[in-house]
């Protein structure tokens, strides 16, 4: 097993990641190197999912950031336009208006490709950027978070 | 069964596996005999005489060790300062209610919506799950924390 991957499972199989899962924080759906799906609650809204999957590629782990688009758990592709979460944070996380990152990545500096387009975030969003000494809970509680929060508007 | 286990040093909890007829100073075995048990959220000790399921401490439950019966917070915000005391177990969560209401910055569900409480010079904002006797060092029993705006990235 490389030492990315087994950092990875690692960390899934720790006290932070299982926490999570315990409390209906999130839930791991698969893990195939390099890839790992987690399903992230997602406050109650009229009409839409209690949950949003992220499909995370983690080349490279933990000293290249991961990169994760939200996905769609029954055809396995990228989640549509249509049926993304919204509100002011949510919706900017998972851009559908173009960004080249829009369907595989987050517009996060915790996301790498996020951070790639960004270099400047590293300093100037010290608080959320990706480094080495973080874990992929870092990225699920920042989601979490996102779309538990008063401005998440559902679906 | 498997409990979570939270203390200082770090903000993730550690997985134990534990029989729910030991006695809870078993889970101080290899620690501080000083320290006490708190089940999260609750101000008192356990009693280090009961067994796990006589304490009310049952599977996947999360449970803080510490030396600290009592954690000092303060929190700055807007060159003002905020104190309060909690017990090891309470969350960030727990604190942060405190911090955002009206006892402390007294913020509208808008502005605590954007705000996070941080520890100064750390880089990364707490997760609401972790527990305040985390944080505390091996000197003191204090902890002093910022409520800052949480960023939302552009560029």
């Amino acid at each position: 097993m490389s030492p990315d991957e087994r950092a990875l499972r690692d960390h899934v199989g720790g006290g932070g990641f299982r926490a999570g899962v315990t409390a209906g924080r999130w839930r791991l759906v698969d893990l195939t190197w390099p890839f790992v799906t987690v399903a992230i609650a997602a406050a109650e809204r009229p009409n839409s999912p209690v949950e949003f999957a992220v499909r995370f590629e983690c080349g490279g782990y933990p000293h290249t950031a991961p990169t994760g688009g939200i996905w769609d758990l029954e055809t396995n592709t990228s989640l549509p336009a249509g049926r993304r979460p919204k509100g002011e944070r949510a919706a900017q996380l998972f851009r559908t208006d173009g960004w080249a990152g829009g369907s595989t990545a987050m517009y996060a500096a915790w996301d790498r490709v996020g951070l790639q387009a960004h270099q400047e975030w590293a300093t100037k969003y010290p608080l959320l950027a990706w480094n080495p000494t973080r874990d992929l809970t870092f990225v699920l509680d920042n989601v979490h978070e996102e779309l538990n929060s008063i401005d998440y508007l559902g679906m | 069964m498997e409990i979570f286990v939270h203390a200082a040093g770090s903000e993730h909890p550690e997985i134990a596996e534990v029989d729910e007829t030991v006695r809870v100073r078993e889970l101080l075995v290899g620690h501080d005999p000083d320290a006490r048990i708190w089940i999260e959220e609750i101000d008192d000790e356990v009693s280090l005489d009961l067994t796990l399921v006589e304490a009310g401490i049952r599977r996947h439950h999360h449970v803080h060790r510490s030396r600290c019966h009592r954690v000092e917070v303060v929190v700055r915000y807007n060159g003002q300062s905020f104190e309060s005391t909690f017990g090891p177990g309470a969350t960030i969560k727990l604190v942060e209610k405190w911090a955002f209401g009206p006892n402390a910055a007294d913020l509208s569900p808008e502005q605590a919506a954007k705000h996070v409480l941080v520890v100064p010079g750390s880089d990364h904002f707490l997760a609401a799950t972790v527990h305040i006797g985390s944080l505390v060092t091996v000197e003191s029993c204090q902890v002093t924390l910022d409520l800052v705006p949480r960023d939302r990235f552009e560029g």
